[in-house]
Formats: C-alpha cells, structure tokens, sequence
C-alpha cells in the first residue's frame, strides 16, 4: 500500500469539511450594505399557518409551489433567491398601477354579465369579455352613484370591482415580470395563448390578456367547489390557485407579518391594521424602498425593525433565525450530495484500491450521517416535536436509519456492500423527501390528535424504523441478486454473509414493525376506543409485519434459504412502498389529478424494478453468473451440523439451516 | 425451493445424518402427535400468513367502494368471503374512464384463518416445543389471567384485578422461561400473539360504541350508534318520563309492512334509503310520496353508500318514505318524511301527541353527562383547529357518583367499564333554537380493551429476547472468528 492510498481517505474528508465550511459560511447572515439585504429581509419572522417562520420560508415554499424552484431569474436573467421574490410580490400594493391607456387596460379581460350594469357603464351587450379602457371612466361614477344607493343591490357591481381589484393586482409590479409560474399541460397553455419552451415557466404579463377564463375558477376555489372534472381542470384550478395566493400575498392579507404589539395580541395581517400601526409602517417603508432600489433606506429599516422584534419576541426571532439558517444550510440537500459521493467511492472500490476507496466512503458517510443527525436534531428543535410528524419527514428519517443501520452493518462485515445499500436508500429517500416537501411547509402544524410527543415519539417512530429495517434488508436482497447473476463475486463466504446479514436485518424489521403497529393500535385505543380499526393505514402495517414474519417462518421450516430469503426480502421493498405511499393513493386514485398522478407512476414503477429484481432472482443458478464460476471448488461440503439436539425428530428440520455451525475460517 | 449454495453440490451426502435414530421412537409416536405433526407444520403457517396478507390486501382495496365497517365485517369478521374482481381494477367513473368487472372468487375470511393460525400455533407448541406435564399447569394460569382481565373490565374497571391478571401473567411468562430456557422468548411471543387474537375476537363479538353529542350547558343520558337507526315514536307522559317506541332499522326496507303491539300504528315502508342527500326544497319534477307533514316542503333523494377511504367521518346517512296505517283497519293516515337529517315531527295518532323520527339508534344510561364547558382552540390566525377539550360533570344517581373531569384528545374519561373518548366538535341547537357549540364524546366498552396492551408487551419482550440471543450468539461466534 503505498503512501498515498493512506492519505486518501484523510484527503475526501477534509475536502468535504472544507466545502461544508464553506456552506455553512455562506449560511449566516449577510452583513452587506451596498445593496438592498434581502437576507435580513428574510430573516424577519410572520406567522403563517400557525406557526412563526423566518419570510424567507415562505417565499422558498410558494415559489417552489409555483415554479419547481427556489430560485428565479429577475428581469436582467439573474439569478436571485425566493425571498427578492417574495419582495418584490408583496411590493405590488405600494405600486399597484392600472390605467385605462396602459396595455394592460386594452385587455379584454373582464365578465360582465349583468344587462343594467352594462347599460350604466355604456357598453353593449355582447358574448365575451371587456376591457378596462371601456368602462374604466364610468366605473368610477357607477361607484359614486352607488354609495349613495343601496349596497346590496348591486351584486355585479361587487364582482366587477372583485375582478378590477384582482386584475390590478396582476398586472401591476415587478413581480407579474417574473417568470415564474410553471405551467406544464398543453391545454392549459393553449388556453392562456401561450407557446410551450424551454422550464414552461412563464410571467403573468404573458398570460393577461387571457386571465378572463379564470374567473371561473376563482370563484370555485372560493366556494370550495375543487373537485376537479379532469386533468385540464385540475391544471386550471392549481394555477388559480397559485394566482390567488399570490394576489393574497400583494394584498397584504398573507403571511401576518404584523407581530404582536403587547402580550395577549396576536399575530395580524398588513391587510388588517391600519397604515398607522407602527410595525405596518415599517413595514410599508421597507416596501417602498424596495420599489424605489433605495438600498441605505431598505437596509436601514430592515434592520431597525429586525432589532425592535429581537427585543420585544426574543424566543419568535432566535428560531426564525434557525430556520433561515437551516434554509440556506439545506442539510439535507448536502448529505444526499455526499451519500452520492459514497456510492460513487463504493462503485469504485469494486473495481480497484478497494482498501482506501471503501475507507474513503466509510468515512464520508459518516461524514453525512452527522450532518442529517444535525438536520434532524434541527427539525426537533424547530418544530418542538419527535422527528416524524409528517410523509416528508418519514422519509428523511427512514434514509437517516438506513444508513445507520448499513453502517452498522459495514463494520461488521466490511464489503462495501452493505456501504453501497445505505448510500443508495440515503439519495432515494432524500429524493423522495424533497419531492413531497416541495412547495409544502414541512413543518407545519398538526391535527389534534396527532398533537402528542409521546405517541409521535413511540408509535410513529417505531413504525418508521421498522420500514427502515425492511428497506435495508430489501436493499441487501437485491444486492445478493444482482451480485450473484451478473457478477462473478458472490462466493460462499459474501454470500452467507449476505443472507445473514438479509436475516438479522428482517429479524429487527419484524419486531420494530410489530412493535410500532401494536403500539398505534393502543394509541388508537386512548384516542377513540378502538384498538385495531382495519382502515388502509393500519393494514399496510399488518402487511409489513405479516410479510416479515412469513418471510422467517419460511427460513426457519427450511422452505427458503439464502436465495429464497433474499428474493422475499426485495418483496419486502414492495410491501413496505404499499404501506408507505400506496395507502395514501388509494382513496383520491379516482379524483386526483394532481401530484399524485406522478406519484402513482413512480409507485407503479419501483413496485414494477423490485418485481423484475425478484424475477431474476429467480432464475435458475446455471444462469447465475457467481454460481457458474465457482461451483466446484466452492462446494467443499457444507460443515455438517455439529450438534445435533438429542431430540431431532421433535425438532423441526429446517432449524438446522439458520445456525450452520461455527463459520468456516 | 433450492438455495444458492447447499443445492449444488454432487451431493453424495443424504440429508443431514441422525435419520436412523429418531426411526424407532417414530414408530412408538402416538396418534395425537401423528395428527398434530402436519396441523403443526411451518408449511401451513408460511401459506396461512400468504393467505392473510392477500386477505388483508383485499380487504384494503375494498375500502375504496365500501365503508369500513361494511369491509370489516365481511372480510375479516367472517368465515368465507366473496371478493369482487373488481377491487383490482380501476372504478369505472361517469366520464368514461376506468373498467367495470364482474365476477367473485372466494377466499377464506379473518376468523377462519385467525383460527387456523391459531391452531397450528397450537399443534406447534404440543409438538415442537416439548411441551410437559408442567406446561398443562400453564395453561389454566394463563387463560385464568386473561379471564380476570376481561373480567375486570365487564365488571366496570377494577385495578386489583388488574394487578392480579397481570401477576398471574407474570408468573406464566416466569414458567416459560423456568421450564424451557431460552425457549421461553418463543413461548411468551407466542403466547403473547394468542392474546393478540383471542383480544379481536372479544372485540368483534363483545366491543359496543357510540357517541354522546352534549351541547355546552346542555345533559345526555344516552349513546347514538351512528352506524344504525332507527324510526322512534315519543310520547311524553308525564314531565320526567317518556313513553318510547322503535322500530330498528334493519326492519325498514322498501315494501314492508312494520307491525307490532307497541307501535302507536302500522308502519308501511314506501322508499328507504340507506343513505341519502341532503333535504333540500322540492323540485316541481320531483314525484314526491309524501302526503302530509316536512315531506310537503323538502325532499330527499338516495346517495351511494359512503365508501372507507373518504376518511372514516363519513358516515351514511338515512331517510325514508313511510306510510303510517290505523292498526287493524289500515286507514292510511299519511305518508311523511322521515330523516336522520330532520328534527321530530308531530304526529297525532288516536288521539295522543307523538314524535316521530328516524334517528341514529340511541341506548340509555343510568347516568347522565352534563358539558359545562366545550373547548375548542385554534392555530394562530387560522382556521385549523389545534385542540379539543371538554368539561364534564359525570352524575350517576345509581353509584351516588358525581365527578368533574375534562376529556380531551388522547385523555380519555373510564367509567364502569365504558370509556369516553374526545371525538369531535359540532354545531347543536340550543333551548332557544341557536347554534351552540357541542361535544361528540365516543363512548366504547370493550371488555378486551386491556388485552392488546398485555400483548404489546409480552410479543415485544419475547422478540427482544430471542432476538438478542441471536445477535448475542453471533457477535460472540464473530468475536472468535476474529481472534
């Protein structure tokens, strides 16, 4: 060994310490002056959805929601952060703009329906939309005749105001420049006079012209009639949506950003106090220094007020704080990095300099294990709760066990192997992760029953560890396959350790997933009396455990051995992927349109490889690769069993098959 | 099924060696074992536990069409069960998407393969697990225990019972351990899972739920099953008493003629709907059966009956059309409309005042419940609701027993074998006729409630055990290997 591949792994490690360094400097909070501090701007906190987060969460999770990204290109192609976004959106109220000789008022956009309205406005009857530069000199004196009249009268005066106010909204700012908004369906594109290209992202000024069609749909959403009629539908109903959460944000009515003013107050929005409340008017000059680029203004009061709410909401500003660290940190984006970095190292070990490959990668895993630990000891401290409080976090615990778990593993047999399963589940579940945290708040608050840390902590935790167990041993199953018919490396020694790795690894799913399903049940038992429900969720978990048991009980009578216990274990995958995701698609498979569309395929597809994987599992040994080269001298002959209970015929036979004897040398 | 390694070789080696020892003592076996050897087999357990994990599977796709409750009886409470082929393929929608597919297989049902697993566990351990004169005494402990433990909760929850059913177990789990060593892990894993069983049958026979809705300030002295109804005659004798009569549900089908000494009149069923919409004021091309009382103003129209995965809130919801007849003469007296959905309605038969509804079955206690604060709190500035609580004062003449406890989510209030639960929140009718907020307490006895925990704990504890034997074993071999 030569002296290089001792330093090696020394070398992958600080490589990666420096580069997280880096991040994490990165991270903290910009100190800069020329120009406006958008970071500062995002550490501010406002309460959404219950709960307190720094703004810059909220412009990651909208934007995300909208466009797929975190990120967007401004006016110049620059790339800038969600939060210039989030800005720049709630500016629209400090420069709403509408004038009937803008281009924006030659767009015929507007319904009116109602014959003597129209009659007072001037205009004719007629199938379609108008524009705002017909009526917009009327309207004003409509709206004067009206208050001295009867309010309630006039129904579609209110809606013709609804649709200026909205429209204004949209077609005034910065923000409507933005391309933003991800439209992928071609129909949807059609019908908003857009031409498909490259990110499908487009700006609200290209689709103004169109934005008449969804009236429609706001007044749905409003009257909570959303089930949509087909995909077309379900597309239109998201981007209206997206559009009227936007419009809520440059209205000032989303997020509450007004903080408490003494105890017992709560959290209000923009909309709801007056220009005179103190914080509002910090707030509404921050804006109009943003529209203005005034940077020494906009950083000034930024920065006023950040110092006014450390002081008045010590505990609100340190975790917003947090957050918005962990947001720039992305922890869990880093680990998937380097849990790639170790699959890669593995792969190579495989085909030369193994030793300091396998070291290399043993180390930065346990590189990236630490820094998911912190990413989750981060969520605990942030959300107050036990690690799994939702789908998104199950799955950023369930990769964070399984990689545990296979280090647990690769110390113990040292093969790279059980390396090369860990790192994998670890980018798959991160994917998975990021996947079902986009655009979502994951974080967010909780139902009523689920707000208990003792069930949280116990049941769910239990029961995500027991899927963990299942997918490692899964992951060790495929890898016995794939090594045994494609390579010639599966010899008698890395195949029993495989198997009994595979058997250890089933043996603590099973009482992990016992545990956790019972434990739900009496869960369920203090919170409404019913210890064992049979709903979708709870059988998933009886499959699971059903599906270990059958798979020991079948090894231990002797109906399975190495291969067959490695062939039910990549069933396991299937199961355990039924349980976790396939329950929740079943009840909305008939009227969902939306996400879940994806998710089924990609379900559909993972159910579709392990169902291949087991097929060639299958496959007669003449054809497995490992089993043509090394059959004769690898067959020495099965130590025989050394210690025959006194009792044998009592016994069952296949016992003799878990425990051959002492391991050979 | 060969495996990797041990089916390759030229094997010149016959299986394992020890066949001509156990051969005498073969032909000396007794009958017994001879018959319990294949019950006892593992085969049948690996093909019982693919035959309930298809079960369970079925049993879950079901789900989509029918309620659970439906779904539970019929697949996992039952012997036998016809399973639609058409669970495994998309529904048919109205716009034209899906598959629709007839036909029916038959599949073993839960309790069917619940006993069969429980049997070959059994002929397991009489076989396999040398079982001994000693073992017998175990036995009786153990069902002792369990007995107490239902008993306990039959007879209103006892904790000296409690205490004494779970010493009783101990001492069981201790023999296990005593009399067969590191086997005992097995034997009280086992056992544990025989509990497990045992703990869902009592529940599917013995389990009764329903709710208590109290409005705030306002008293309930009985449940509602929501899942049956029934059509009710009320008669107020006198201040404190009322003179009930109820015709369950199960007797209202369309085209029957209900009959019986304590019906105030005959009953003839024209339309019943298992569930059904909403009333909502009639259509003029509605053909509307009713003659006489709310069914001159609304209609009701039938619904599909709600399916499990909607999320188990939904329940369904009756309404029927009935005629009501004069006893022996069969005047016609009316056809009203009657509705889970709608208040009493005043009808006068021979003379005296009733009030006839369809309502969710309602039993009466001898206590009542009074609401004295109903609690709801909400997220900040939202709509979602954050926590449920409710204070109540529990009075039971019977008992000299009054109480004050608050009952909230995953707080549950035990009384006398019945436990109330928090379950939700709704909108109820004041004495002045506005909206006041209510309290849905669910209230369950179920005898075996106590079981599943003992379970938990002695499957958990055998599995840790005989597990960590395992593991124990194998870091030991590993740490020679390497020395």
């Amino acid at each position: 060994m030569n002296k290089f591949s001792d330093y090696f792994p020394w070398c992958v490690c600080g490589l990666v310490v420096i580069y997280l360094g880096v991040i994490i400097a990165n991270a903290q909070p910009s100190q800069r002056k020329d120009k406006a501090n958008l970071d500062a701007f995002g550490r501010l906190p406002a309460m959404h959805n219950g709960r307190v987060i720094p703004l810059d969460s909220l412009a990651r999770t909208d934007l995300m929601l909208f466009s797929g990204r975190e990120s967007f290109p401004d006016l110049e192609g620059q790339t800038q952060p969600a939060t210039k976004w989030l800005l720049d959106v709630m500016s629209v109220e400090a420069a709403l703009d509408l004038s009937p000789t803008s281009p924006a008022g030659k767009h015929r956009v507007f319904r009116i329906k109602d014959a003597d309205l129209l009659k007072r406005l001037g205009l004719d009857p007629r199938d379609g939309f108008y524009a705002y530069e017909e009526f917009a000199a009327k309207l004003t004196d409509v709206e004067k005749d009206q208050k001295h009249g009867d309010m309630m009268k006039d129904r579609s005066l209110r809606e013709l105001q609804i649709q200026v106010n909205i429209y204004k909204r949209l077609a005034s700012g910065r923000a409507s420049q933005y391309k933003v908004f991800r439209i992928e369906n071609e129909e949807v594109l059609a019908a908003l006079g857009l031409k498909a290209r490259s990110g499908l992202r487009y700006s609200i000024e290209e689709f103004l012209p169109k934005v008449g069609i969804l009236w429609d749909y706001f007044t749905r959403l409003e009257q909570q009639r959303v089930t949509p009629s087909g995909p077309f539908d379900a597309r239109m109903l998201d981007l209206s949506r997206n559009l009227l959460t936007y419009v809520e944000i440059t209205h000032g009515s989303m997020p509450q950003v007004i903080p408490p003013l003494r105890e017992g107050d709560t959290w209000r929005r923009m909309a709801e106090v007056g220009a005179g409340h103190p914080y509002a008017r910090a707030f509404a000059e921050i804006l109009v220094a943003n529209i203005q680029e005034d940077a020494a203004a906009f950083n000034e009061t930024v920065q006023i007020l950040a110092k006014v709410l450390r002081e008045r909401l010590p505990d609100e500003i340190r975790r917003a704080d947090f957050e918005s660290f962990f947001n720039h940190f992305a922890p869990f984006d880093r680990s998937e990095i380097l849990y790639c970095g170790v699959f890669l190292l593995v792969c190579g070990s495989f085909f030369g300099y193994s030793g300091p490959l396998l070291r290399a990668a043993f180390w930065l895993c346990a590189i990236a294990v630490v820094i998911h630990t912190i990413a989750l000891i981060f969520r605990i401290y942030l959300t107050g709760l036990p690690p799994v409080i939702n789908l998104y976090a199950s799955a950023v615990f369930i990769g964070w066990g399984a990689v545990l778990l296979c280090m647990g593993l690769e110390w113990i047999w040292n093969n790279g192997i059980s390396l090369l399963a860990g790192s994998l589940i670890g980018v798959l579940t991160l994917i998975i992760a990021t996947k079902l945290g986009a655009g979502n708040d994951t974080m967010g608050v909780l139902e009523p029953v689920l707000r208990t840390r003792f069930w949280l902590a116990t049941h769910v935790t239990c029961v995500a560890l027991g899927y963990t167990a299942t997918f490692v041993a899964g992951a060790l199953g495929i890898a016995y396959i794939v090594t045994g018919v494609f390579t010639p490396f599966l010899d008698d020694k890395l195949s029993k350790g495989l198997a009994k790795a595979v058997y250890g690894t089933i043996c603590f799913a099973t009482l992990l997933s016992f545990t956790g399903t019972v434990l739900g049940g009496i869960w369920a038992d203090q919170s409404w009396g019913r210890f064992w429900g049979w709903d979708p969720k709870e059988n998933g978990a009886l499959l699971i455990v059903l599906w270990n048991a059958l798979s020991l009980h079948a090894r231990w009578g002797g109906m399975i051995k190495q291969r067959g216990l490695a062939v039910l274990a990549v069933g396991g995958n299937i199961v355990t992927a039924w349980s976790w995701f396939g329950v929740n698609m079943l009840g909305v498979g008939l009227h969902s349109y939306g996400f879940m569309e994806g998710a089924v395929f990609w379900l559909l597809f993972a159910v579709g490889t392990q169902l291949v994987i087991m097929a060639i599992g299958l496959l007669p040994l003449k054809m497995w690769r490992s089993f043509n080269v090394t059959r004769a001298p690898q067959i020495a002959l099965p130590p025989p069993e050394p210690k025959l209970p006194k009792d044998f015929g009592k016994r069952k036979k296949g016992r003799a098959d878990i425990k051959p004897g002492p391991a050979p040398a | 099924m060969s495996s990797a390694i041990t089916t390759t070789p030229p094997a010149p080696t016959p299986p394992p060696a020890p066949v001509p020892a156990p051969t005498p003592r073969a032909k000396s076996k007794p009958l017994w074992i001879r018959i319990l050897e294949p019950v006892a087999s593992l085969r049948i357990t690996v093909v019982l536990f693919s035959f309930s994990l298809a079960l369970v599977f079925f049993g879950t796709l079901a789900q989509v069409d029918e309620g659970i409750w439906f779904v539970v009886g019929k697949y996992f409470r039952s012997a036998f069960v016809w399973v639609p082929f058409q669970i495994f393929f998309p529904r048919p929608t109205p716009d034209g998407g899906g598959m629709a597919v007839g036909g029916y297989f038959p599949f073993p049902g839960g309790w069917l393969l619940g006993g069969l697993l429980l049997a070959n566990l059994l002929a397991a351990h009489a076989i396999r697990f040398r079982a001994t004169w000693r073992d017998a005494l175990l036995l009786p402990l153990f069902v002792f225990s369990l007995v107490l433990f239902v008993l306990a909760e039959a007879q209103g929850s006892t904790q000296l019972l409690h205490w004494v059913g779970g010493f009783v177990m101990a001492l069981v789990i201790a023999g296990f351990f005593a009399w067969h060593g590191k086997r005992g892990a097995i034997l009280t894993l086992h056992a544990g899972l025989i509990v497990m069983m045992l703990s869902e049958l009592i529940t599917g026979l013995m389990a009764v739920e329903g709710n208590m809705s109290i409005r705030e300030r306002g008293f309930s002295n009985f449940t509602e099953d929501v899942h049956n109804s029934e059509l009710s005659f009320v008669r107020s004798v006198d201040e404190k008493t009322d003179d009930v009569a109820v015709v369950p549900d199960r007797f209202l089908r369309t085209g029957e003629l209900v009959q019986h000494d304590a019906l105030p009149c005959d009953v003839f069923v024209n339309h019943y709907m298992p569930n059904s919409h909403e009333p909502e004021p009639l259509k003029a091309d509605f053909k509307n059966p009713a003659t006489t009382g709310r069914g001159l103003r609304d209609m009701v129209q039938e619904k599909a009956r709600v399916s499990g995965v909607g999320g188990s809130s939904d329940v369904d919801v009756p309404s029927a059309y009935l005629t009501l007849k004069k006893k022996g003469s069969g005047e016609v007296l009316g056809t009203y409309l009657v509705s889970n959905y709608l208040p009493p309605q005043r009808v006068e038969l021979d003379g005296k005042v009733y009030e006839l509804a369809l309502r969710p079955k309602r039993t009466y206690k001898p206590y009542v419940l009074q609401a004295t604060e109903v609690r709801t709190e909400y997220y900040e500035g939202t709509s979602r609701p954050k926590s449920y609580s409710s204070k109540v004062v529990l009075v039971d003449p019977t008992r000299n027993e009054k109480r004050e406890v608050t009952i909230s989510m995953n707080d549950p209030l035990r009384y006398q074998g019945e436990t109330f639960f928090q379950s939700q929140m709704r909108g109820m009718q004041g004495p002045d006729g506005q909206l006041m907020p209510a309290t849905v307490l669910q209230v369950v006895r179920n005898p075996g409630w106590l079981m599943p925990y003992i379970s938990c704990i002695m499957v958990s504890l055998g599995m840790i055990i005989h597990f960590g034997l395992h593991l124990i074993k194998f870091l030991e071999a590993r740490g020679r290997a390497a020395a």
